[in-house]
């Protein structure tokens, strides 16, 4: 299946710096982002879907599917960018995958599986690597277009980060317990999904911060301390033996 | 990155985080967090960027260590690429075709570096497969990454070809013009995992 959002994003098309020798990496970089991102709507309309469910605040849910819409407007905005570098903003999409409903859980328990991965893991990571991809990247139409993003991205993080302490208020000791050991399954989760996408082969030279380029090594350091000096004390504190999920992940 | 990006973003993370938020409600940003403000590099423009901008990095050539002429049968780069017209077409790369593929490019550049954009040879008789092999070598490490997250999550072929090809991976990319290639591209949240059934019981 395709995922062509050439109509949506050629209006939104910035100007970008002219790095001939790195265009082919930006474009797929860009491209890369646009599919990520793009499925990513799938994700958070799965959350909205399961947070009603629970009988949760129906402003929860809604709140979920504006995250929705703000990553398919991501995906048209990293789509952007491949047509301002010459591409075309079409590429093959990812294979939709089940939302996990969580059915061995309590009802709190699985919406609670699913914000901690989504929002305080995956989301808080991303955060850390498009943030710090945006310091160093020069002014210009292209920040502007990542600042977006990034906002929203902080947004995203932000609800996961303010709903978990609410909702663990209505959980038991059992139930913490046992998000404990879902932590261990996430963190793996995340852990093979970074690497997979921060390859220690993106060595891009000095110049391609202009451009969005990253290298893969230095975003794995990153991703390793928001994981060591964020996620885990913060997620710790709140009594769901992070560390412990963290130092268990492999096994 | 600079240690100042990587701790500044890490700050700003953390600030989030703890429920302090950086940005303004309704996702619009006021100023970042920290923003320009203590940044040592101060503010920076597209034109000092291109100022900035310095060659590439123009390893040594060594089209002679190619000369093996490793018969790969890699099908022709117009069965695989572009990939949006050739969705599953790296499925049909098989190992030895991928790692014969590896050593055919890897031959080009110096030993234990990285064949850096542009070092390949223009397509010629003497150089006919290499299209073919980059293309070969793109569309499976393509193909096994979008696959990997799926209903049985295996990563370890495409952990293992990443590996293998790790040094021709990114001059692959340019050859092959429609490059998914070495690229950081983690952003949007995956779908969450299940809980896995031996977990269960453990739990």
């Amino acid at each position: 299946m395709l995922l062509d959002l050439r109509a949506e994003a050629r209006p939104l098309a910035p100007s970008v710096p002219s790095l001939p020798h790195l265009a082919a990496s930006a474009r797929a970089t860009w491209l890369g982002r646009m599919v990520n991102e793009h499925a990513s709507a799938h994700v958070f309309e799965g959350l909205a879907r399961q947070m009603n469910a629970a009988g949760l605040d129906a402003a929860l849910g809604a709140q979920c599917l504006t995250f929705a819409e703000e990553e398919r407007t991501h995906g048209a905005l990293c789509g952007a960018v491949v047509e301002a570098l010459g591409g075309a903003a079409i590429a093959p999409a990812l294979r939709p995958e089940p939302f996990p409903s969580h059915e061995d859980a309590t009802p709190i328990e699985g919406v609670l599986r699913n914000v901690l991965s989504i929002c305080c893991l995956s989301e808080t990571v991303a955060v850390s690597l498009i943030g710090a991809e945006r310091e160093e990247m020069p002014a210009g139409m292209l920040r502007a277009k990542l600042t977006r993003i990034w906002a929203d991205e902080i947004g995203h993080a932000r609800f996961g980060w303010v709903q978990v302490p609410r909702l663990l208020t209505r959980t038991g000791a059992q139930e913490r317990r046992r998000l404990g050991e879902y932590l261990a399954v996430a963190f793996a989760h995340l852990e093979r999904h970074e690497l997979a996408h921060l390859p220690l082969a993106a060595a891009p030279p000095p110049e391609g911060v202009a451009l969005g380029l990253c290298s893969g090594a230095d975003a794995r350091a990153l991703f390793y301390a928001t994981v060591a000096e964020v996620i885990v004390p913060r997620l710790d504190a709140m009594g769901l033996g992070a560390s412990e999920a963290w130092r268990r992940r492999a096994s | 990155m600079n240690s100042w990006a990587f701790r500044a973003a890490l700050r700003a993370t953390a600030r989030v985080a703890l429920g302090v938020t950086a940005v303004g409600c309704g996702g619009s940003v006021a100023a970042g967090p920290d923003a320009a403000v203590d940044s040592p590099a101060g503010p920076t423009s597209e034109a000092a960027t291109e100022q900035d901008a310095a060659a590439v990095t123009d390893a040594p050539v060594a089209p002679d260590r190619a000369s093996a002429a490793l018969a790969c049968n890699a099908p022709p780069a117009s069965d695989l690429l572009p990939e949006a017209l050739h969705v599953d077409a790296g499925a049909g790369i098989d190992q030895a075709t991928f790692d014969c593929c590896v050593a055919r490019i890897a031959a080009f550049g110096p030993p234990d570096a990285a064949v850096w954009i542009n070092e390949l040879p223009d397509a010629g008789p003497a150089n006919a497969d290499v299209t073919s092999c980059c293309a070969a070598i793109v569309t499976r490490l393509d193909y096994e990454e979008r696959t990997m997250f799926g209903v049985a999550p295996d990563a370890s072929a495409w952990v293992s070809d990443e590996r293998a090809a790790a040094q021709v991976h990114w001059a692959c990319c340019a050859e092959a013009n429609e490059p998914e290639g070495p690229t950081c591209t983690p952003w949007g949240p995956p779908m969450p995992p299940a809980m896995p059934r031996q977990q269960l019981e453990v739990a």
